[in-house]
C-alpha cells in the first residue's frame, strides 16, 4: 500500500512535465527552438551510449514531440474553410493518427525486446516428447517439396521419436510415390476446405505426436531444429508454441530489382527480429505458419488450427493465449526458404496477410474478448492493425497534390508554424526508430515497401475491413524463376500515375506562383508542399523499380564446401580429389585425374563424402579443356538416398544460415542509398547497352585487325 | 619384430594384394619390410616386379635345410620378397609335416626373418585353413582378414565374429578385418559396409574401394599408385597402413616408422 502511494505521488510529481510540454503552444520561433534543442538532445544522447535507458529516453523524448505535434494538429490546424477542404483534411488527420498510433504501438513492442537462448535437451533422450514434422503444400512441384522433406529426414533426433509426414492438399501421385521412396509419411484428403489450416488439423487427427514441426513445403530445415527448439518445451509445461525466423536465400523481388547487390537489410529482417523479440518479451510473440513448433495439447485445447481467417497462423497463435498459453521466439535461423519470386506474387501475398489481419481485427479483436494481458492486447493489436496501412500510405504520398493542382488546403494555418511543430515529430520518430532498429531495417525503406504494397492493397484491405467475412485464401506460388527482364506495368500503374501527376504538380505549382495575379500561392506553403512531393516521388520512383524485373541468374543455392571426393570413371577406375563446390544441380571437383587416364574413360559417378555418411551421384561430365584446374559435372537424376544427402550437405549444416550483421543505419545515407538504388535500376539499361556496344566495337577491330 | 598374417576364408578378396601394397607402404614409410608368400601359387612375387620366370622361393630350400632368409630377394629400398617358390605336391606336404611336427618351427628354425628386429614381416596365405596359419599362430601379432563387401561374407562376417575362424581362442582377439572392394553406388555394398561396421566397430580396421587400378596396376607390376596417383584404393590402402600400425604400436607416416619397444 505504501509502495502504491509512493508510485502515486512520483506519478503526480512527473507526469505533469510531459503534460505541460505536450499541450503549451509556442510561437513558431519559439517551436523551433524548442524543437530544435529535442532533436539536438537526442542525437547527443544517441551519441553518448549504447545503453538501453538511453534508448528508452530517446523514445520518450519522442513520444512527448510527436504528441505535442499530434496536439498541435488537433486544436490549431483543424478549423477548415471549405466543406472539401474539411473533408481531405479530416482525412490527413486521420491517416496521421493511424501513423501515430502505429508508432507508439511499436515503440512499446520494441522497446524491451527478449533474446531467448536454446534450452538444451536433456540427456536422457527417454525424455524427449514425441515430434511429428509437417510438410503442407497444396501445388508447388515436388522438386521444392523433395529438398524439405530429405531435409526434415536430416534433423537430429531419435528415429523412433521423430515422424514426417507429407500432407499435399493436391493430392498427386508422385507426391504419394515419392513419400514412399523417402520412407515419409503421406497424408491427403478428399477435400481441401479451410485450405492450409483444414490440411494442418486433418492431420492432427492421424498422427500422435506430442510436439508438431511445420515447415512450410520451401522452408529446408537444419539438423539441429529439434535441438534447438524442444528443449523449450519441456522446461515450460504451460508453452505452445515456438517460432523461429522464416530466412530466404533467394532474394525477393525489391532485393534483386532494386538493391542490386547492395547489402542491406531485407524486408522481413525487422520483423523477424526486434518486432518478434519485442512481442516475445510480452509472451506475445506469434505463429508465422512455417519454421516453428507447436503443442498438441495446446492446439486441442482450442480445437485445433484457427480457419476462420486467411491467416490461420496469427490467429491461431492468438488464440492460444487467450487460452493461457505462453509462447515463444527463438532468433536462430533455423531453416532456409525461397523468397516470392516476382513482384506481382508479392504482392498477392501481401495481400493475403494484409486481408487475414484486418479479419483477425474484425472477427477477433485483440482489445476485446478475454484472457489476454493488456501487453498482449497491444502487441496483437500492432500486427492486426499495421495492414491498415495502404489508405494512410496513398493519403500521405497524395495530399500535395491538393494545394499545388487545386489550391486547396488540408490544414489550417501558416506553413512556417506546422513545419516547425512537424519537423521534431518527423525527425525524431525516423532517427529514433534509426537507433532502436538501425541494423534491422534502414531508414526510410519500409517507406518504400509499404508504398509498394500500398496502392494494391488499398481496396482488398478495405472491403474486408468491411465485409470480414469473406476472402479466400490464396497460395504464394515460389520456386518458378524470372528468366527475363521485363516491367511488370500491372503492378505499378497506379504508382506511375501518382507519380507523373506529383511531377506535373510540382511544375504546375510554380507557374502558378509566378502568376500572382490569377492564383492566391504562399511561398512557405508552396515550399513546402514542393518538398514534400519531391520527397514522395523519390521513394515512389524507388517502388515503381522494384516492377524492372530482372532475371535471376542464381537458382540454386551454391555452396564451397572442402570435402573429399571419389571420382568413378567408366573403366572402373576410382580416384580421390577435393570438391570445390556443390549446388542442387551440379559440383566442382579439383582435376586430380591424370590426363591420359580421362582420355576416352569419363567420370561417370561422384562420390561426396562427410563426416556421417557419404552420397554417390551420376553425373555428366561438362568438357573443358585437357588440363584444366577443375572438373565439372552435372548431376543426373540420382536416387532420394543420395538426393538425401546432397541436401544434407547444402543445407542441413547447423551453421548453414550463419550470416555476421548488418552495418548500423545512418538516415542521410540510407536516404541517398535508396536514390543511388533507383538511379542504377533505371540506368541499368543503358549502361548494359553501352557495355555491349563497347564490346561489339571491340570484337570488331579485333577482326578489322586480323583481316 | 611385428608380423602380420594376412588371411582370409575365401580367395579372390585381395589377401596378396593388400600384402602387397602394405608391404611397398610401409617400406616407403622408412621400415624394413618382408613380404612373405605362404600361398603355393606363389604370385606375391609378381606384384613385385619380379619376372614369371624366376620361380625359386623357400619350398626349394627344406631340402637343404638352408635357411629361408637366402631365397628372400630384395625388390626396392627396405622392401624384400620372400617367394614361395615353385612347388610339388611333396614338397607342399614336406612343408605341411613340418609344421605339424615343429609347432613353433617358423619362430625359432626361421627366426631370423620371424623373430628379427627392426623387420616387419608380412604373410600373404592361402584362402581359407592351412598347416601354415596354424603354424604362424605362434608368431602372428595381428590377424588381418579382408572380405569382399558382397552377400557371400555376411555369413562369413558372423563366424569370424563368433571366433570359428581360429583354433586357439587366444589368437581370436588379434585379428581385424577390412572390407575390401566397397562400392557406395550398390545399395547392397552400403549395407554390408554398414552390418560390418555396427559390428565389429574397432575390428572393421578399414575399407578399401572397388578401383580397377588395383588391377591395373598389378597388371602393369607396379604399385597402385605407380598407375594412379589419385587411386582411392592406394589411399584407403594407405589409410589401413596407418591404422594397423597404430593397433601394432607403432606410426607410419611419411619417412619414418617408430617400431615401439617391447612388441612382442
Ligand atoms: N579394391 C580392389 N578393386 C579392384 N580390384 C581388386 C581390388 N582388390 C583386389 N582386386 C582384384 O581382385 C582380384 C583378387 O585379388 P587378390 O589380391 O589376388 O585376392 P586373393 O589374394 O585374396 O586371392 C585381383 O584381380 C585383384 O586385382
Ligand atoms: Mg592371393
Amino acid at each position: 500500500m505504501l509502495k502504491f502511494l509512493k508510485l502515486l505521488g512520483v506519478l503526480l510529481i512527473v507526469i505533469p512535465v510531459p503534460v505541460f510540454t505536450i499541450i503549451t503552444p509556442m510561437s513558431h520561433t519559439d517551436q523551433y527552438i524548442f524543437g530544435l534543442c529535442m532533436i539536438g538532445g537526442c542525437v547527443l544522447l544517441n551519441h553518448l551510449s549504447q545503453k538501453h535507458y538511453i534508448s528508452v529516453a530517446l523514445i520518450l523524448i519522442t513520444v512527448v514531440c510527436s504528441t505535442r505535434y499530434m496536439y498541435f494538429r488537433l486544436t490549431q490546424t483543424l478549423e477548415l474553410d471549405s466543406l472539401i477542404e474539411t473533408i481531405f483534411g479530416y482525412l490527413l488527420f486521420a491517416a496521421e493518427i493511424y501513423v501515430y498510433c502505429i508508432l507508439l504501438l511499436s515503440f512499446f513492442q520494441m522497446s524491451w525486446s527478449l533474446r531467448r537462448k536454446i534450452v538444451p535437451l536433456p540427456e536422457d533422450t527417454s525424455k524427449w516428447p514425441t515430434v511429428d514434422v509437417y510438410v503442407p503444400t497444396y501445388n508447388e512441384p515436388l522438386s521444392l517439396v523433395r529438398d524439405t522433406v530429405l531435409a526434415a529426414q536430416c534433423i537430429d533426433y531419435p528415429k523412433d521419436k521423430l515422424k514426417i509426414y507429407i500432407l499435399d492438399d493436391g493430392r498427386r501421385k508422385e507426391f504419394a510415390t515419392f513419400a514412399t521412396e523417402a520412407g515419409v509419411g503421406y497424408i491427403t484428403r478428399t477435400d481441401n476446405a479451410h485450405a492450409k489450416a483444414g490440411n494442418l488439423n486433418h492431420a492432427m487427427q492421424l498422427t500422435k505426436g506430442e510436439l508438431i514441426a511445420i515447415f512450410d513445403c520451401d522452408h529446408i530445415s537444419t539438423r539441429i531444429f529439434l535441438q534447438a527448439t524442444v528443449g523449450a518445451f519441456i522446461k515450460d509445461p504451460r508453452l505452445a508454441l515456438l517460432q523461429t525466423p522464416h530466412h530466404f536465400y533467394s532474394p525477393d523481388p525489391i532485393e534483386r530489382n532494386l538493391y542490386l547487390g547492395r547489402n542491406i537489410p531485407t524486408e522481413g529482417e525487422l520483423f523477424y527480429g526486434p518486432v518478434q523479440r519485442g512481442n516475445d518479451n510480452w509472451n506475445a510473440a506469434f505463429f508465422c505458419g512455417s519454421c516453428a513448433v507447436i503443442r498438441r495439447a495446446a492446439l486441442n485445447s482450442i480445437g485445433g488450427f484457427a480457419f476462420e481467417t486467411v491467416t490461420e497462423d496469427a490467429h491461431t497463435a492468438l488464440r492460444l493465449q487467450r487460452h493461457g498459453w505462453n509462447t515463444a521466439y527463438l532468433d536462430k535461423i533455423l531453416a532456409g526458404g525461397l523468397a516470392t519470386e516476382r513482384l506481382i506474387l508479392h504482392i498477392i501475398q501481401r495481400n493475403r496477410w494484409g486481408r487475414g489481419m484486418i479479419q483477425i481485427f474484425r472477427l477477433d479483436n485483440p482489445l476485446l474478448g478475454r484472457g489476454l494481458t493488456l501487453a498482449q492486447r497491444l502487441c496483437y493489436l500492432s500486427a492486426s492493425m499495421y495492414f491498415f496501412f495502404a489508405l494512410p500510405r496513398v493519403i500521405f504520398l497524395t495530399v500535395p497534390l491538393f494545394y499545388l493542382l487545386f489550391g486547396i488546403s488540408v490544414v489550417h494555418g501558416s506553413a512556417e508554424l506546422l513545419f516547425a511543430y512537424a519537423l521534431p515529430h518527423l525527425f525524431l520518430s525516423v532517427y529514433t526508430s534509426s537507433r532502436l532498429n538501425g541494423r534491422y531495417r534502414y531508414s526510410f525503406w519500409g517507406e518504400v515497401y509499404d508504398i509498394l504494397l500500398s496502392f494494391p492493397l488499398v481496396l482488398p484491405t478495405l472491403a474486408v475491413l468491411f465485409s470480414p467475412h469473406k476472402g479466400k485464401f490464396n497460395v504464394t506460388d515460389k520456386g518458378g524463376t524470372v528468366d527475363k527482364a521485363y516491367f511488370d506495368a500491372r503492378a505499378v500503374r497506379a504508382h506511375i500515375i501518382c507519380a507523373g501527376l506529383l511531377l506535373f504538380s510540382m511544375v504546375f505549382g510554380f507557374v502558378k506562383y509566378l502568376m500572382p495575379e490569377y492564383f492566391d500561392i504562399q511561398l512557405g506553403a508552396l515550399l513546402l508542399n514542393v518538398a514534400w512531393a519531391t520527397f514522395n516521388l523519390s521513394l515512389l520512383l524507388a517502388a515503381i523499380c522494384v516492377a524492372r524485373e530482372t532475371p535471376n541468374l542464381r537458382k540454386t543455392q551454391r555452396l564451397e564446401l572442402k570435402a573429399p571426393v571419389l571420382l568413378y570413371q567408366q573403366s572402373g577406375i576410382c580416384s580421390r580429389s577435393t570438391l570445390n563446390d556443390l549446388s542442387m544441380t551440379g559440383c566442382r571437383v579439383e582435376n586430380s585425374i591424370d590426363q591420359d587416364l580421362l582420355d576416352d574413360d569419363p567420370v561417370t559417378d561422384v562420390e561426396i563424402m562427410s563426416d556421417f555418411s557419404s552420397a554417390s551421384i551420376p553425373v555428366e561430365m561438362l568438357h573443358d579443356a585437357p588440363g584444366a584446374k577443375y572438373l565439372r559435372f552435372k548431376f543426373r537424376d540420382s536416387d532420394v538416398d543420395s538426393h538425401r544427402e546432397i541436401v544434407r550437405l547444402l543445407f542441413s549444416r547447423a551453421d548453414t544460415w550463419v550470416a555476421p550483421p548488418h552495418e548500423k543505419d545512418n538516415v542521410l545515407k540510407s536516404y541517398f542509398t535508396i536514390l543511388a538504388c533507383t538511379y542504377d535500376s533505371l540506368t541499368r539499361n543503358i549502361r548494359r547497352n553501352r557495355a555491349l556496344k563497347k564490346q561489339r566495337r571491340k570484337e570488331e577491330a579485333a577482326r578489322g585487325e586480323a583481316a | 619384430m611385428p608380423v602380420i598374417s594376412i588371411c582370409s576364408p575365401k580367395g579372390g578378396v585381395g589377401k596378396t594384394t593388400l600384402a602387397s601394397n602394405l608391404s611397398y607402404i610401409f617400406s616407403q614409410s622408412g621400415t624394413k619390410v618382408m613380404a612373405v608368400d605362404m600361398d603355393p601359387q606363389n604370385a606375391l612375387r609378381l606384384y613385385f616386379g619380379v619376372s614369371l620366370a624366376d620361380e625359386g622361393g623357400f619350398i626349394a630350400s627344406l631340402d637343404s635345410q638352408a635357411p629361408w632368409l637366402n631365397s628372400a630377394l630384395n625388390v626396392g629400398r627396405n622392401l624384400y620378397v620372400l617367394p614361395f617358390g615353385k612347388s610339388t605336391y611333396e614338397m607342399r606336404r614336406n612343408l605341411d609335416q613340418i609344421f605339424i611336427n615343429e609347432p613353433d618351427y617358423l619362430k625359432t628354425s626361421q627366426s631370423a626373418i620371424f623373430n628379427a628386429p627392426d623387420l616387419l614381416v608380412i604373410i600373404d596365405f592361402p584362402p581359407g585353413y592351412s598347416e601354415a596359419l596354424k603354424a604362424a599362430a605362434c608368431i602372428t601379432d595381428l590377424y588381418v582378414i579382408p572380405l569382399n563387401a558382397d552377400a557371400a561374407s555376411v555369413s562369413l562376417l558372423s563366424q569370424i565374429k563368433d571366433g570359428d575362424l581360429f583354433e586357439n581362442g587366444e589368437s581370436a582377439n588379434k585379428y581385424c578385418i577390412v572390407l575390401n572392394q566397397v562400392d557406395n553406388r550398390v545399395k547392397i555394398n552400403r549395407e554390408i559396409q554398414d552390418f560390418a561396421r555396427s559390428n565389429f566397430q574397432d575390428k572393421l580396421a578399414g575399407t578399401v574401394h572397388l578401383d580397377t587400378s588395383v588391377t591395373e596396376a598389378a597388371a602393369l607390376q607396379v604399385p597402385i599408385s605407380g598407375f594412379n596417383p589419385s587411386s582411392a584404393a592406394a589411399f584407403d590402402i594407405g589409410m589401413l597402413a596407418r591404422r594397423l600400425g597404430t593397433m601394432l604400436g607403432f606410426t607410419v607416416n611419411e619417412d619414418t616408422m617408430i617400431i615401439s619397444q617391447g612388441q612382442d
